[in-house]
């Protein structure tokens, strides 16, 4: 049982930390605070001439999920003059999800698991010599 | 007898306190997985506000860990001590950055710039995983805690 759990835990936890770029996001601010991260970010980026724009490219980490391709009665469809299109505002009718927030609990149970382990070996190892 | 069953309730609401916490957290992890932004920035000011009453209740050992810093105190307790300012240190981060790029609170009175919008922006994202990481440590530096309060809940 113990062993599933921890198999479960591992696995989860290394599938999230690549799905929610856990590393990446995690040494930005040790770049902001010991690089030149901030400087960099406050000055304005330089505006390309119309013929050197290419296709945006989002920053990593911020490329969000790919939109649905245009539909008829989709997001965004005005509908046909004098007819009803899509009614409400973008986002609402959202409902409660949490898919998202399950790769942080996989990297919490993970912290929480090497951290209990070490405790556990520390503790053990200063006992065993305490009595030796 | 009286004084016995204070600190047992002071145990208990400590307990449910840390569960609510832990909980929040987690959902406040991805902004727009429960029940939106709205929700994201009006939990995530409540928390800190509970995250003080969380240091309040373990106000005791936070005085006696602090005069006892630099002598001779169990290096457990030490690291534990650390985890938490750590801790302290990563909230106050988080909440500054929220405020420098809350969208339904206006906080531009506090003197945040729209220059500086994308290091915050960084700075919050980055924080928080950080803080994730120190979480993790601290409720597994405590999980024989933990489970004990869970065993005598159970019995109860």
């Amino acid at each position: 049982m113990y062993i599933v759990l921890v198999t479960v835990i591992v696995a989860g936890a290394v599938y999230s930390y690549k799905r929610v770029d856990f590393g990446g996001k995690t040494m930005v601010f040790f770049r902001i605070v010991f690089g030149d991260e901030a400087t960099m970010m406050k000055v304005p980026p330089k505006v390309p001439m119309q013929g050197e724009r290419g296709a945006f490219e989002p920053p990593r980490g911020f490329e969000g999920e790919r939109k649905a391709p245009f539909r008829p009665g989709a997001r965004g469809d005005q509908g046909p003059p004098g007819r009803k299109g899509m009614q409400g505002k973008p986002g609402m009718g959202k409902v409660i999800s949490l898919r998202n927030v399950i790769p942080y609990a996989f990297i919490l149970a993970l912290f929480i698991l090497v951290t209990r382990v070490l405790d556990v070996s520390i503790r053990k190892t200063l006992r065993s010599r305490s009595s030796g | 007898m009286i004084e016995g069953s204070v600190t047992m309730k002071t145990v208990r609401f400590k307990f449910i306190l840390n569960i609510f916490l832990l909980v929040t957290f987690l959902f406040l992890m991805d902004e727009w997985s429960f029940l939106g932004i709205t929700f994201h920035e009006i939990a995530g000011l409540v928390i800190c506000l509970f995250y003080i009453l969380h240091k309040a209740l373990s106000w005791q050992f936070i005085k006696e860990t602090t005069r006892r810093l630099f002598g001779r105190i169990p290096g457990r307790s030490r690291a534990n001590y650390i985890i938490d300012v750590l801790l302290l240190i990563g909230f106050t981060l988080i909440i500054i950055s929220g405020m420098g790029i809350a969208k339904t609170m206006d906080f531009s009175w506090l003197g945040f710039s729209k220059e500086s919008f994308i290091v915050w922006r960084f700075m919050h994202t980055s924080v928080s995983m950080i803080v994730l990481m120190l979480v993790g440590v601290h409720v597994g530096m405590h999980w024989s805690w933990v489970m004990a309060r869970f065993r005598k809940s159970r019995s109860e």
